[in-house]
């Protein structure tokens, strides 16, 4: 196998992921495409762990999953927030950040 | 010779040449994440969206396992797909989102998302292929396998196995040594035997020792921002 | 002259053991009084009868017992300690004496050139007190490893020797005074306990500070005091100047705390990757460190200190640290926070003295601020009003003092300067804060003046310290500030084994001296002569307060003896008695991770001129105030506030209008003076006219004229250079805001992709570009 084969597919997911982000409506499912990106990232981990033959990749991909559900647990806890102050988890109805 | 064929085979990622099924089977998967991936982020469907990143997650965790990092894949079966999927239920419920298609996303959002998107993948498409073009991933056999050798045996090793012997006081009728490939080289199937799953998780052994000695700190910040997670949700989400 | 015979200490081969006596390897046990204490007040401090003050003065007490019984262990394994002691470079020295050292060791044959002079200097490698003084100091190393990450083994401890007892001496001490004298100053407030809680925190900070062993606990303790006065000088944060006060101190201490990461990492990187402050220091003793890695970190480390230890350009921060209590403020000011920089020196010298080298220069970047802060800040403390404020500008000229004595290599003078130091202006603020509180003002010139009735106590005390201060024969500050003006060696005094010769350093030491006694004089006419202006009646205040007063004052007087120079009254430069030198001898490091210092030896002729200028700043400010500005006062019976003086008015318009209403009085006052000399005959006439013309020119001049120069630097410098950069940058934050608004839609998403895309196309650049 080549390496490039994991990390092109990594690529792919990412940006697929960075699409969700940017065009999703739906808090949840931005959070979703989130989740995307961080396995393209992890999948890169690995691969490159196994090309180099040591398990610095792994132990930063076990890292990762763990930062991961922390990232979704705070991350839905505000979309819940969102949901009880506005009755919608429509980003594109959140601009207070307005100037 | 028999041996090392037997090796071979047993493991199955030793192969440096052109390896079809590994091939074959990346295809699939990769093939399934993709489509997955991209219904996941056009789908009106929450739930299906939810639906779809299950098939993702699981394909990255046969990646994984294909990648010969059976820990890693075992854990984004039990972390992802056990317990973060469910939250996303849990929130896709809380929110009651429309469970029906919702897709009103404008065109022109689209067309952004589209081309940031496409923009990236080309850029890091020609950086990957520029950067990596023939780098091939070698699963070289690990150093040392674990053989089982057999007390009968022992008399016909040959001289650098018996040295190997040396290293252990006192034989019980049958031992564990660790073994190069080339030790093993020319020994009958019935010394010198592969004990099998030995090495499937063999790098178990290295990924937790070197999370707590070598990233011990990084461990610890892990555990300490799961704390900070844990109580920042609750604070976050609670009603007042 | 040029052929000298120089005292050079050679440096030991040793330089810690882990094996002493109970009290210094257990010191650990003294820092962790007070945090216990912390913890104990936050959690029950308000169930307790006395609100959780009696528990952190039981802790600070117990620790304070704790450090004087290990300062007296000290005392005795300083010199008798013949155990196996240990280095970090030469492993286990099995002779711990030291005696064979000059031979082969190389630092002993250092060459030295005095005032320049090209002929050969003979170097004997001879003890300074003949063979008992070779004996090395060792340390007393206790470290436990606390973790290794990746192949760097992370070392905890306690890292005892000379400066640290000491130091453990002076802030226990300073910190029980305060909290007794807390105990009544704060009686009462709402946040008592939270108050004594930071107190305690506060003194287990310090303590751990000076006990570190690793530069991560430095830093971490450099932190933590840096935490507690925030929290100790936003005390009372109802009111928006101290919270604001509070911020620019953390924020200002920010900005030298990147230096001091800067430069502890590149001492990590160039030591080979270590964080033990044994080992750094006896590297770059031993040379193995190259001479720009440890400029660089000097440079670092000295931007840390110029904002810890309010160094001019960034000492802003503390005089607007007075808004905390003044027990807080007599806490930061004395032992905790600001001597905090000074000892960072002292504990990393070599650093400082390789880096800039200070043993050949005349001039290096440590002596020059040091010097400009004593005269800037001592110009400043004249126009200021609060004297609580006085006090800060004062503190700020001699912690510059200090950092001259580093930049000179006059170390033990400078740690001496710290020791006594720490007691008399620990006294002057918490005088200060007797009057303070019981005339409910820091104002002098509005609510003060006459308080030597009231408070006769309070008086003598501040009387003591303010002599101290101005360093006049014999209390404390003369032999620690004059040690410090041989140390620099400037113009041949002190020269005979001086490291270089710093006439600048000592030309401004010796203004600084003046200028110290003559604001010093000033504070002490507006608050305790003339009239009082306040209102109501001011009382002496209570046992808890004077108390502490009157001990310090007993050590502004008599710490000073503790350090007689060689040569005074017996025995002679070479060989000083046994009462000579001997906190030099117990504090200075003679060990493998301390430099081979060179030390002044002192002459009579300086010490005479720098206690006549040290006594020409308070005759002139004497003059002025005593007997000018309170005859003035008589005369017209006007209260100080009604009187024209362009001393205190900040507005232009009005200062002018004052200034034409002195310049008139004085001009009525002279032609008074000139009818009255003419009747009379004409020596005294004569006599008069000298009297009045040159003798009151002089003192008016210099009165006049140091005012001037006050203002100017309070108006130029600190309030439009300074804070015109502070202004100037947020301006220019606020006009391209103002920009950049239009771009701002406040949806998440665009800013993601506006994100995304730019990171897409800096990433292809790089891409096409590498």
């Amino acid at each position: 196998m080549m390496l490039n084969q994991f990390l092109l597919l990594a690529a792919a997911l990412f940006c697929i992921g960075v699409y969700g982000v940017l065009t999703r409506r739906n808090g949840v499912l931005v959070l979703m495409s989130v989740e995307l990106i961080l396995n393209a990232v992890n999948i890169n981990l690995v691969a490159f762990g196994a090309f180099q033959d040591n398990v610095m990749g792994d132990v930063f991909a076990v890292f990762v999953i763990a930062v991961a559900a922390a990232e979704v647990g705070v991350g839905l806890a505000m979309v819940l927030l969102m949901y009880r102050n506005r009755k919608s988890i429509d980003f594109t109805e959140v601009d207070m950040l307005k100037g | 010779m028999i041996a090392a064929l037997v090796a071979q085979a047993a493991n199955p990622l030793t192969s440096s040449e052109f390896d079809i099924p590994e091939n074959i089977a990346f295809a699939i998967i990769a093939g399934l994440m993709l489509f997955s991936a991209i219904k996941m982020v056009t789908t009106g469907n929450v739930m299906h969206a939810a639906l779809y990143l299950v098939i993702v997650l699981a394909g990255v965790s046969a990646l994984f396992i294909l990648l010969g990092s059976d820990f890693v894949g075992a854990t984004q079966i039990m972390v992802y797909i056990g317990a973060i999927i469910v939250l996303f239920l849990f929130g896709i419920m809380l929110t009651r989102a429309q469970m029906g298609d919702d897709d009103s996303v404008e065109s022109e959002r689209r067309t952004m998302g589209a081309i940031v998107g496409l923009l990236l993948m080309v850029v890091m498409g020609y950086a990957l292929v520029d950067g990596f073009r023939n780098e091939e991933l070698v699963f070289g056999e690990p150093e040392q396998v674990r053989y089982v050798v057999t007390e009968v045996a022992l008399g016909d090793l040959p001289t650098p196995v018996r040295d190997a012997f040396d290293r252990f006081d006192g034989l019980p009728d049958s031992t564990m040594v660790e073994l190069s490939e080339a030790e093993v080289e020319g020994l009958p199937i019935e010394v010198a035997r592969r004990v099998p799953g030995a090495e499937l998780f063999g790098n178990n052994k290295e990924i937790a020792d070197s999370i707590f000695s070598q990233y011990i700190v990084a461990f610890e910040a892990v555990s300490v921002l799961l704390l900070a997670a844990l109580i920042g949700a609750v604070v976050v989400a609670r009603k007042e | 002259m040029s052929l000298l015979t120089l005292a050079v200490e050679a440096v030991p081969e040793v330089s810690f053991t882990s094996e002493a006596n109970w009290f210094l390897e257990n010191v650990w046990i003294i820092p962790l009084l007070p945090a216990l204490s912390f913890l104990g007040i936050l959690f029950f401090g308000k169930r307790m009868p006395k609100g959780g003050a009696e528990l952190g003065i039981a802790a600070i007490g117990a620790a304070f017992i704790l450090a004087i019984l290990t300062n007296v262990a000290w005392l005795d394994h300083r010199d008798n300690f013949d155990g196996v002691a240990e280095s970090k470079l030469h492993g286990v020295v099995e002779d711990s004496h030291g005696e064979d050292h000059g031979d082969e060791d190389d630092h002993a044959s250092a060459i030295l050139n005095v005032d320049g002079v090209a002929e050969d200097v003979t170097l004997t490698a001879l003890a300074e007190e003949g063979g008992e003084e070779s004996h090395p100091a060792v340390a007393v190393l206790k470290q436990r490893e606390w973790l290794v990450n990746g192949g760097v083994s992370f070392l905890v401890g306690t890292l005892l020797d000379g400066p640290s007892v000491i130091m453990l001496f002076v802030v226990t001490m300073i910190s029980l005074l305060v909290h007794i004298y807390s105990t009544d100053y704060v009686s009462g407030d709402r946040r008592y306990t939270h108050y004594f809680a930071f107190l305690s925190l506060f003194s287990a900070s310090m303590l751990f500070f000076v006990l570190s062993s690793s530069t991560l606990q430095l830093i971490a303790a450099w932190e933590l005091v840096g935490v507690c006065s925030f929290a100790l000088i936003g005390h009372w944060w109802e009111e928006k100047p101290n919270s604001d006060a509070a911020l620019k101190a953390f924020l200002t201490n920010r900005v030298g705390d990147i230096g001091l990461l800067v430069g502890m990492i590149i001492l990590f990187f160039s030591a080979g990757g270590t964080f033990d402050i044994t080992t750094i220091n006896e590297k770059v003793v031993a040379g193995e460190i190259s001479q720009t890695a440890v400029t660089w970190a000097a440079i670092s480390l000295t931007a840390a200190v110029m904002s810890k230890s309010g160094q001019f350009i960034l000492h802003t921060w503390l005089p607007d640290a007075m808004a905390g209590p003044t027990p807080v403020s007599a806490l930061i000011h004395a032992a905790t926070m600001v001597v905090a920089g000074v000892f960072m020196i002292a504990r990393l010298y070599p650093v400082f003295w390789q880096g800039y080298a200070i043993s050949g220069s005349s001039i290096n970047g440590l002596a020059i601020i040091g010097a400009v802060t004593v005269v800037f800040a001592g110009l400043l403390a004249f126009v200021q009003n609060d004297i609580k404020k006085v006090l800060a500008y004062s503190t700020v000229s001699q912690l510059g003092y200090m950092v001259m004595a580093l930049g000179v290599g006059a170390w033990t003078a400078a740690i001496f300067h710290l020791f006594t130091h720490a007691f008399f202006k620990a006294g002057l603020f918490l005088g200060s804060g007797s009057v303070a509180h019981s005339v409910h003002s820091f104002d002098m010139k509005k609510d003060m003046g006459g308080m030597k009735e009231f408070m006769p106590t309070t008086y003598k005390t501040f009387i003591i310290c303010s002599i101290a201060l101005m360093g006049i024969f014999p209390t404390s500050g003369f032999w620690s500030k004059d040690e410090i003006l041989v140390g620099t060696g400037g113009f041949g005094v002190g020269a005979e084994a001086a490291n270089g010769s710093y006439h600048l350093m000592l030309v401004m030491g010796l203004v600084g001296a003046a200028l110290t006694g003559a604001y010093m004089t000033r504070a002490i006419y507006l608050t305790f002569f003339g009239e009082f202006r306040g209102h109501g009646t001011p009382h002496e205040s209570g046992p808890r307060i004077t108390i502490p007063l009157i001990i310090l004052s007993v050590f502004a007087i008599g710490a000073g003896f503790l350090n007689f120079p060689p040569g005074f009254l017996t025995g002679s430069a070479k060989e000083p008695s046994a009462w000579q030198e001997r906190f030099g001898h117990f504090v200075e490091p003679a060990a493998a991770y301390f430099p081979a210092i060179s030390h002044s030896v002192p002459s009579w002729g300086l010490a005479i001129v720098a206690s006549v200028v040290g006594l020409v700043g308070p005759a002139l400010a004497y003059f002025y105030y005593f007997v000018k500005v309170d005859g003035l006062a008589k005369e017209t019976g006007e209260k100080l506030t009604g009187l024209p003086n362009g001393l205190t008015t900040t507005n232009g318009l009005a200062r002018t209008g004052h200034q034409v209403l002195v310049n008139k009085y004085y001009l009525d006052w002279l032609y008074q003076g000139v009818i009255v000399a003419a009747v009379k005959g004409p020596i005294a006439k004569a006599a008069y006219w000298f009297n009045q013309n040159v003798l009151d020119e002089v003192v008016n001049t210099a009165g006049r004229s140091s005012v001037r120069a006050g203002q100017f630097v309070y108006k130029n410098i600190d309030q439009a250079v300074i804070d015109g950069a502070v202004n100037g940058s947020g301006q220019l934050s606020t006009n391209s805001g103002q920009g950049l608004r239009k771009v701002q839609t406040g949806k998440v998403q665009q800013y993601a992709a506006i994100l995304f895309a730019g990171a897409t196309i800096l990433a292809g650049i790089f891409i096409v570009l590498v």
